[in-house]
């Protein structure tokens, strides 16, 4: 113990040793070796210290500082041996050497255990490289999750969905920002809490929303549900949410994770597609059209009621049935070779003339369109028919085909002969009974003009009339036209014309109808000859029957009223002028009577016959007769012909110009020379002789009707008998001729003479 | 109402006819003027002359249809266009003729009272008398 207490006591004490310098042989050299040696691990020994210190104040958080401290103790205990050494060459201070090893010992030793208990640890911690390896690949995973979060942000936002996790121990709750997006939560408002949540919401919802989502903690299960909000904007959305609920250790609810989804849009659409499908279903059931769904096999799926109508099935019935049933068997083969092509894809539709049976068996014609339906996997679902009914239209057309055949028919086979001409008078088509008519063959026909078939004088009228047609003004014309035949006879025909028009209002072409009437033509011409004849007959017995009721019974009356006061007891003066008067009466019955004969020898026409007379030496004739009366009234004939020869009996033709000369001279002018002025020409189909004289005239105002009546006379005090006229107008009628005349009084009469050219009209 | 007549006219061409009238006349009739016109001509120009003296005129007329220059029709054509006023005679048609024709003609003149056919008798006439005095 004393060596303890005075070790301590003599600590500093250095009187007990030499120093080093004098102890044991030190050159100089190898003294200041030694010395400097030590004083340079000194103080490399205390700067490292320093820089430890330095390094571990300056960062902080360092791991290891025990250790840096250790280091650093152990460093300077190190450095103060080595001073000490290098000291003790000048104060052999050896007590204080040995306390500074033996505290430099011990804080080796600490370090060495600490460096121990360290060892396991050191020996698991990286390299440099690693460290930066790893730090690299941290920074590869920081930017992955980053970019994973971006995507996720992204995702949200397009999917329209944000998600959230509610920590329920602390009523946290986690949003995305997408879910801050849906719900339209503003910047400002944070929600970060279960309360912050319940109080965005409506507040009448509020209570409702606590009780499910504490029914999700208290159930341990979330119920996926649609919630309805409206946002700051009034926009109501329709979110679908989503999520679970997660447990602890003890499996309490510890988390409710979930995302939440905006269906606004879904739901839209989804409101749109029932809209429409309610628009389909509408106008499906009102349709005007037909409609169908019907089944890939051809089932009726449903039917509208204008499609029931039309096959006369009732919906139920329709659904029992397919459509193969029900259609008109020559038509099935088309249409299931089109409904297979559609199947398979090759058409998407199609459309076609089909007809049905309905159920009471009659045919309904229709334009049937089907689409094919498909589902979502692209496989056909079901059929859209579509069928509107023609029947009406078809039956139409088939009446109009059948019209036209018959047309074509009436065309080819009818006697009348008929022809399509063009606007410019070109044949288009000739029937059989034109080509007979006109004894061409059916190419001669076509090929030759109609100019050079017709009579040229009818072209303008033609012309006329087909302008008229074009126009409009007339439908349709009807005309007796002089054709001419292939052997160059005159053909008679009734042509009718009318022209078809497109539907542009355009003429197409004319159709011609020609009815041969050459024969009608002969047989009108005869019967109306007949007729004439009848007619003038008729005429005749009246003029007979007026001369017997006048001419002859007149006197025959007056000789009975004579014969009666004879025989009474009338007075002798009485009865002696009335003897006087029987003789008259009888002459004039005579006289009428031989008259009669004369007029009865006319219509027997005994003996004469038509010739050709000539004028000049008819009228000579008649002067020579009346020789004296030319004489006494100095009267002047002149003759004016340009006709020479008449087709008229010599003799009447003599008797007209006696008649008719010696009325000029006796009822000539007092106040001039009579002039008779005889002229003969052609006109109208007729020869005509005109004797006109510059007589006294006939007033033809009351003498019109009579001037050719049996014994009528119109000048008093001149000796005429009114028989003249009458015979020589009796002459020319039967002949087919005709007199008449034209007077003004005081200057003198006209007789105009017609005669026939021809004997077509001669009795 | 039967009125007396007074008055006759004789339109015809036949001489005898008249002498034979005349002298019915005096004997079965009262009466005492007999116009005597042997032709229209002649009988129109006396009606136009006393045309506005009605009280020559006769109240009966015997007309004949065929006389020359102017026969009965045109007569009585003439006759209507002259329109004398308050002048209505009874007109008779006598004639030889027996025509349906002229009877159907005859029919078509309101003027005319009767168709009488030739031969008339005295008794004819007294038939023709009463009838034109009763009308």
């Amino acid at each position: 113990m004393n060596d303890l207490t005075d070790f301590f006591r003599k600590l500093l004490d250095t009187s007990d040793w030499p120093p080093r310098w004098h102890c044991g042989k030190w050159t100089e050299f190898h003294g200041w070796l030694y010395i400097i040696s030590d004083l340079l691990i000194w103080s490399a020994y205390f700067a490292i210290p320093i820089i430890i210190i330095r390094f571990i104040t300056r960062k902080k958080h360092q791991r290891f500082i025990k250790l840096y401290f250790l280091f650093a103790a152990f460093i300077l205990a190190c450095g103060a041996t080595h001073f000490m050494d290098a000291v003790i060459f000048w104060f052999p201070a050896y007590r204080l050497s040995a306390l500074i090893r033996f505290f430099t010992g011990i804080i080796s030793w600490v370090t060495v255990f600490y460096l121990i208990k360290l060892l396991p640890y050191a020996f698991s911690l990286k390299t440099a490289i690693q460290l930066d390896n790893e730090i690299q690949a941290g920074k590869r995973m920081e930017a992955d999750l980053l970019s994973i979060n971006h995507k996720l942000k992204e995702a949200e936002t397009m999917g329209g969905f944000g998600h959230f996790e509610w920590n329920i121990k602390d009523n946290s709750l986690l949003w995305s920002d997408s879910l801050r997006n849906i719900y339209g939560i503003p910047d400002n408002i944070q929600v970060k809490t279960y309360d912050e949540f319940i109080s965005i919401l409506p507040p009448d919802k509020q209570e409702e929303a606590r009780l499910e989502l504490d029914g999700y903690v208290h159930r341990k299960e979330y119920k996926d549900h649609y919630r309805i909000f409206t946002d700051k904007n009034g926009i109501e959305k329709t979110l679908f949410a989503r999520g679970k609920v997660l447990l602890d250790a003890e499996g309490n609810a510890d988390k409710v994770i979930g995302t939440v989804q905006d269906l606004t849009f879904i739901k839209k659409q989804q409101s749109l597609l029932k809209q429409s499908q309610d628009t389909f279903k509408n106008i499906f059931d009102h349709a005007a059209i037909g409609m169908a769904l019907v089944g890939t096999d051809g089932k009726f799926i449903e039917a509208n009621e204008a499609l029931c109508n039309m096959l006369g099935y009732d919906k139920e019935e329709l659904k029992l049935l397919n459509f193969q049933v029900i259609t008109y068997g020559p038509d099935l083969t088309l249409d299931l070779g089109y409904l297979n092509e559609v199947l398979d894809g090759n058409m998407q539709n199609y459309k076609m003339e089909k007809r049905y049976i309905r159920k009471d068996g009659s045919i309904l014609w229709t334009i049937l369109s089907v689409s094919l339906v498909r589902n979502e996997k692209g496989k056909p679902d079901f059929f859209i028919s579509q069928i509107i009914d023609i029947t009406s239209r078809k039956e139409q057309e088939l009446e109009l085909t059948q019209s036209r055949e018959n047309l074509d028919n009436v065309f080819k086979y009818s006697p009348v002969g008929k022809a399509l001409v063009d606007i410019s008078g070109r044949w288009l088509d000739v029937n059989q009974s034109l080509c007979d008519m006109f004894g061409y063959t059916r190419e001669e026909m076509l090929n030759m003009p109609l100019r050079n078939m017709s009579d040229a004088a009818d072209e303008q009228q033609d012309k006329e009339l087909i302008q008229q047609l074009l126009e409009r003004s007339i439908n349709n014309y009807r005309i007796e036209r002089k054709y001419f035949r292939k052997n160059g006879a005159l053909m008679w025909g009734l042509c009718s014309a009318s022209i078809i028009w497109n539907k542009q209002d355009e003429p197409l072409f004319l159709i011609l109808q020609v009815i041969d009437i050459t024969e009608n033509k002969k047989l009108i011409g005869q019967l109306e000859e007949k007729n004439h004849a009848l007619e003038y007959n008729i005429s005749q017995v009246n003029e007979f029957n007026r001369i017997i009721g006048h001419n002859l019974r007149s006197p025959a009356a007056s000789l009975i009223t004579m014969s009666e006061f004879i025989e009474s007891d009338e007075s002798l003066d009485n009865k002696l002028f009335l003897i006087s008067k029987v003789k008259d009466a009888a002459s004039a019955i005579t006289g009428t009577l031989d008259d009669l004969k004369e007029f009865v020898d006319i219509q027997l026409n005994r003996k004469i016959r038509l010739s050709k007379t000539n004028i000049k030496a008819s009228v000579q004739y008649a002067i020579n007769m009346l020789k004296p009366q030319m004489e006494e009234t100095g009267a002047e004939i002149r003759l004016d012909l340009h006709v020479e020869e008449v087709l008229f009996p010599k003799i009447y033709l003599e008797s007209m110009f006696y008649n008719l000369l010696s009325n000029a001279l006796k009822y000539r002018s007092a106040e001039r020379k009579p002039v008779i002025t005889i002229s003969s020409g052609f006109r109208d189909n007729m020869d005509y002789i005109i004797v006109k004289d510059n007589g006294i005239g006939i007033d033809l105002n009351k003498y019109k009707n009579h001037l050719f009546k049996y014994k009528k006379t119109f000048h008093k005090g001149y000796d005429s008998n009114g028989v003249g006229l009458f015979l020589t107008k009796n002459h020319l009628s039967f002949f087919g001729g005709s007199i008449s005349v034209e007077s003004i009084l005081n200057e003198g009469s006209s007789f105009i003479i017609h005669l026939k050219k021809d004997e077509t009209y001669a009795n | 109402m039967q009125t007396k007549i007074d008055s006759i006219g004789i339109i015809d061409d036949d001489e005898v006819f008249h002498f034979t009238m005349k002298i019915i006349i005096r004997k079965v009739s009262g009466i005492n003027t007999v116009h005597q016109f042997y032709d229209g001509e002649q009988a129109i120009e006396y009606f136009k002359q006393n045309a506005e003296n009605i009280h020559a005129l006769p109240e009966l007329i015997f007309l004949d249809l065929n006389m020359p220059y102017m026969d009965g029709w045109q007569f009585l054509d003439e006759f209507i266009e002259l329109s004398i006023k308050d002048y209505q005679p009874q007109v008779y048609v006598v004639t030889s003729s027996n025509n349906q024709e002229d009877i159907e003609k005859s029919e078509n003149y309101q003027l005319i009272s009767g168709y009488k056919i030739k031969p008339i008798s005295k008794d004819d006439f007294i038939l023709i008398l009463k009838e034109a005095e009763f009308n």
